[in-house]
């Protein structure tokens, strides 16, 4: 009963971040924003019993991409287009509007058509016959992050050493050609 | 696939590491290129090229050691069934290490490339032997978690290999692939979390996961089986995820061109093949029954050719002539794939083997004749100049355009004949219309091939910018080897099925 109701509560201030990030005119504001909301989904996780996924989002999404995130726009934005506001106008009024109520129009109707689906999709969807759910129930006694290691070094090990390598020739390659800028400034023929 | 024990799961892997010689060894070898280039950098082209070739050669002779231990009787699937080992997935590694090695050879006899490769040469071979990696990975697997990873593993590669020269066009080409490749994997993830979410498990060879699909709601598994193939349709290049190429091929150099138009194509053609055999051999549900296959894939191929033929009409650049060229030719690998009889798997086969040949000479002529930013105008006169150079070009183009006598014409010709046998077979009206749009595109396909011959002989100028290269005996010689089997596979064209069939013949 307390479980479910900090679920809840953790829920509403999710709401309340989300609305912070979506609605703030201030890029930093925003990151903020979704600062907590990486954090109170991790607290979440953890509530759920998936503490080893709670551990790899803090990590990973408040840890890693946040950060590079406010890197980013510390480093990169100038002041005067930290604020949403003014970088939206300043793109509007470049563009074609006509054209661009057109595209919302398609998106809008889309994403509305994907939305009904999944709902049906979800309300049509007998969840008992999944017994992935099942026996992801029964290891929430004991912490998931025992069995997720087992399974990285056994069942998923090919999967985990081919990761590993994709990553390592993506660093290589990136690394070629952030340092390589200038070797081959006019286009050969 | 669950394990009791520890130790029964670790001598599975361990028995597993068997039938991933060749693999593990690139893995290492890849490494060791990369510990090399940091310590001997001022190293040329030709030092990072050898070792580049040593390597796939003895990446090959395991492969080919391999196959000798392949036999019908063992258990394919291995790797807790994320991979899976036959003779079409050893015939897979085969091309594509024989399309690296030829790129790696090409490489250096045109000289136009001589500055960019010294530039590049460590990271270019390190990416090539990755990419030969990722392709022998997307040839084995059978499970949607392998082939996503090796997809992306491939694209990345590919991404990397497009992006290294740098200069305006490169950098255009591979922002384009990358989105694209983005793209395409989105959905095609998108696509498998729904399929795992319907059947509960990701390995597609095995008839539960067939079963449960046939359980959900049709029009969302058809939705997710489409979402999931997109991925494998983009890098096979067909319509509508075909945009990328002539931009991508238009930068590349030649044989790097060559190597994309070949060696993905064939690896995603292994999954596509494996994954129509695994619908014949399992027990399916009515919902998975052929004829829906056969009319998506005929719809696919026939969009695929007609659109990149009629693209290629309008080019006046060579490489992306052969960019859409390799769009078209894709739908004709499409359309084999769609007949779903032994003999079509064979015309496949053969069409992608005589493919390859006619490619890489194609490529290697573009090279040959070294035009300005490859435009096919400065291709005028040169006819009479260049004897044996254009005879060369013409005789692979006459080839590519699927006329006799050369091998293009017996690979058309296996197609169709494989199309319109099944058509009478079964009668189902979309195998005739495929045979009349593949018939119709072979038409079309001579307008454009039979351009640059026509500017080579009966066009005439007075100022030449092309500077071909001399015939040496070295660069005469690779076009020999380049043109000569797509001679003698017209006329014993029953020594390459003799050798197709007693390769697949477990």
């Amino acid at each position: 009963m307390i479980n479910l109701l900090m679920i809840y509560t953790l829920m509403g201030f999710m709401v309340l971040a989300l609305w912070l990030m979506l609605t703030t005119k201030k890029l930093l504001h925003a990151a903020f924003g979704l600062m907590g909301v990486f954090l109170l989904q991790a607290a979440l996780y953890v509530l759920l019993g998936a503490d080893f996924v709670a551990i790899a989002q803090i990590v990973v999404y408040v840890g890693g991409i946040l950060i590079l995130m406010i890197f980013g726009i510390m480093f990169t934005a100038r002041p005067q287009t930290w604020s949403l506001q003014k970088a939206h106008t300043e793109k509007t009024e470049s563009n074609q509007p006509s054209s661009k109520s057109h595209q919302n129009l398609g998106g809008a109707i889309l994403g509305i058509l994907i939305l009904s689906m999944l709902i049906r999709l979800v309300l049509t969807t007998p969840l008992s016959r999944y017994k992935v759910i099942e026996s992801a129930e029964n290891t929430l006694q004991n912490g998931t992050t025992y069995d997720i290691g087992l399974a990285l070094m056994t069942e998923y090990l090919l999967p985990f050493e081919v990761i590993a390598l994709v990553l390592l020739v993506v660093l290589v390659g990136a690394t070629w050609v952030a340092n390589s800028k200038n070797i081959f400034e006019k286009p050969k023929s | 696939m669950p394990f009791k024990t520890l130790t029964e799961a670790l001598s599975h892997i361990e028995a597993s590491l068997l039938w991933l010689q060749p693999e593990l060894f690139l893995t290492f070898y890849a490494l060791l290129v990369l510990v090399i280039s940091l310590f001997r950098k001022k190293e040329s082209w030709t030092f990072f090229r050898n070792i580049g070739i040593l390597g796939v050669l003895v990446t090959l002779g395991l492969v080919a050691h391999q196959w000798h231990y392949c036999t019908c009787q063992m258990d394919k699937g291995f790797f807790f069934n994320f991979l899976h080992t036959d003779r079409l997935s050893i015939f897979t590694k085969f091309i594509a290490g024989g399309a690296t090695l030829a790129s790696l050879v090409l490489m250096s006899f045109a000289k136009r490339y001589a500055e960019r490769l010294n530039q590049t040469a460590p990271v270019l071979v390190l990416l090539l032997l990755a990419m030969l990696l990722a392709l022998h990975l997307l040839a084995m697997s059978r499970h949607l978690f392998m082939l996503f990873l090796a997809v992306e593993f491939t694209s990345i590669a590919a991404y990397l290999l497009t992006a290294i020269f740098l200069d305006k066009k490169t950098a255009e080409g591979s922002l384009k692939y990358m989105l694209f490749g983005a793209f395409s994997s989105g959905l095609m993830l998108y696509g498998m979390s729904f399929l795992y979410g319907f059947s509960g498990m990701l390995d597609f060879g095995i008839s539960a996961f067939w079963q449960n699909l046939a359980q959900a709601p049709p029009l969302f598994v058809g939705l997710a089986l489409g979402l999931t193939l997109s991925g494998l349709l983009f890098k096979l290049t067909a319509v509508p995820f075909h945009f990328w190429a002539p931009d991508v091929y238009e930068s590349v150099p030649s044989p790097v061109a060559a190597l994309f138009s070949i060696a993905p194509k064939a690896a995603t053609l292994a999954v596509l093949v494996r994954l129509s055999d695994f619908l014949q051999h399992l027990q399916l549900p009515q919902f998975f029954v052929s004829a829906h296959w056969v009319s998506l894939f005929a719809l696919v191929a026939m969009v695929t050719m007609t659109l990149g033929n009629l693209a290629a009409l309008w080019q006046t650049n060579l490489k992306r002539l052969l960019a859409y060229s390799s769009v078209a030719n894709a739908g004709f690998l499409i359309a084999g794939l769609a007949v779903p009889t032994a003999f079509a798997g064979q015309s496949l086969f053969f069409f992608l083997l005589a493919y390859t040949l006619m490619n890489y000479a194609a490529f290697y002529c573009i090279d040959l004749f070294n035009t300005p930013q490859d435009e096919i105008e400065a291709l005028r006169g040169l006819g009479k100049q260049y004897p044996w150079q254009s005879a060369a070009f013409t005789l692979t183009l006459v080839s590519l355009a699927g006329l006799p006598p050369t091998v293009g014409f017996t690979a058309k010709f296996l197609i169709f004949s494989a199309i319109w046998q099944h058509y009478q077979a079964v009668g189902q009206n979309t195998l005739l219309l495929l045979f009349l749009v593949s018939l119709f595109n072979a038409v079309v396909g001579l307008f454009y091939y039979l351009k640059i011959p026509y500017y080579l002989y009966f066009k005439s100028t007075d100022t030449q910018a092309a500077t071909p290269l001399a015939l040496r005996w070295q660069t005469g010689l690779i076009v020999f080897v380049l043109c000569f089997p797509l001679l003698l596979f017209f006329f014993k064209a029953d020594w390459l099925m003799y050798l197709l069939s007693w390769w697949m013949a477990n």
